[in-house]
């Protein structure tokens, strides 16, 4: 994949997943409200010059820009509606005092950054390139960081990890997946697979034929914790970061070729 | 502000790294009579439908709520009086209210509420925070 199409993807499926996520915090602004758990007025001591910006009411109207935002970047992407992106999200953030959604806001955030650094140097395909190695690296690194962490705990390499993790009443599992890492046998090779993939998956960059497997068992991936965990914001997210790895895969393959 | 920053910007990617014991919240109001409620569990996720997969927003502010509490027992690690800890404390005093407005005291008159965070262990609770009464 070449770097302007696996940028243009990146905007797109970034774009889509900022749209959502910001969707889904207007649906649930009772809870940042000012009756709710995030108001505003237990947070203004730590951001007493934001009030203008992130107090309930100019709060919807940020969440409002950032929605706009997200389609003009999906539609036609300008550095206006990048930076206008970038920032609202990073507001969003400090609204939270950090993300509200964990390592999907962290990622997201990540890829607007490079996105908009992009943009800045527009016209500069030196940019726009690292822009896309940048998001591709991240993402690499961020399965490989989770599967050698997951690997040196003891209760993952015996496959007790998942059956706890599924237990746990806030993401609400559906009752056929406890069921089915219930069994030790299941559950101690969904671990296993869980491991390999994630270890595994700076392999992906070596072949094209790797790169679309990975991918491939990237979506599967994501898609069945969005379906066990209820962490759809993951896989929007991280679909985002696709295209990037593929163009970084198609960057080491032509290298390796043009040296071997 | 700035830690919070550097912690954006400075991801660590290390998800679900260990054995995971889930947070519970409990909470229970007192009736204007005086008369206490039952305790119940707060924060139930909605039940998994198949659009979950792409649009989950009650289920996305179970688990901010969930980080809220876990960011509570960490500022309660780091020391009960600094004022991280008080506003994070003053933040899961929010969401208990909400949680049983929601839930409980819809139509009821409440003049005061009390919660208790425990962690769950297998099939048993324990109590890792319990606060006094607040009035409603």
């Amino acid at each position: 994949m070449s770097v302007d199409t696996a940028l243009r993807w990146t905007q797109i499926l970034a774009a889509i997943a900022a749209l959502v996520g910001t969707l889904e915090l207007i649906v649930t602004r009772r809870s940042w409200g000012d009756r709710g758990t995030w108001q505003w007025r237990s947070l203004r001591d730590e951001l007493p010059w934001a009030g203008a910006v992130l107090a309930a009411r100019p709060f919807l109207f940020l969440l409002i820009l950032r929605a706009v935002a997200a389609l003009f970047l999906g539609w036609d992407p300008s550095l206006v509606a990048t930076g206008t992106l970038w920032a609202t999200s990073l507001l969003v953030h400090l609204r939270f005092r950090g993300p509200y959604n964990g390592g999907s806001d962290h990622m997201l955030m990540l890829v607007l950054s490079a996105l908009f650094l992009a943009s800045l140097g527009s016209g500069h395909p030196v940019m726009q390139r690292a822009a896309v190695v940048w998001i591709g690296v991240q993402a690499t690194l961020s399965y490989f960081v989770a599967g050698v962490a997951k690997l040196r705990s003891a209760g993952w390499r015996r496959g007790t990890v998942l059956p706890a993790l599924l237990a746990i009443p806030a993401y609400g599992a559906p009752r056929l997946a406890r069921q089915l890492v219930g069994n030790r046998t299941i559950a101690t090779t969904a671990a296993w697979g869980v491991l390999a993939f994630e270890c595994g998956f700076p392999l992906a960059l070596l072949t094209p034929a790797a790169t679309t497997a990975a991918i491939a068992l990237a979506v599967a991936f994501h898609t069945a914790n969005a379906w066990v965990f209820g962490l759809n914001r993951f896989l929007l997210v991280w679909a985002a970061t696709w295209p990037a790895i593929a163009a970084v895969g198609a960057m080491i393959q032509g290298a390796r070729s043009a040296g071997g | 502000m700035l830690a919070t920053l550097a912690r954006l910007f400075l991801p660590s990617w290390r998800f679900f790294d260990d054995e995971a014991t889930g947070l519970v919240l409990k909470g229970r109001i007192t009736f204007a009579s005086g008369a206490p409620g039952t305790w119940m569990e707060l924060l139930p996720p909605p039940n998994r439908r198949l659009h979950h997969v792409l649009w989950n927003p009650y289920g996305n502010r179970v688990l901010a709520a969930c980080s809220l509490l876990e960011r509570l027992t960490q500022d309660a690690a780091a020391g009960e009086d600094s004022p991280t800890f008080a506003r994070t404390h003053q933040l899961v005093v929010h969401l208990v209210r909400e949680e049983l407005t929601l839930h409980e005291a819809r139509g009821a008159s409440p003049a005061a509420f009390e919660w208790r965070l425990c962690e769950r262990t297998g099939a048993a609770d324990e109590l890792l925070m319990a606060s006094g009464p607040h009035p409603w």
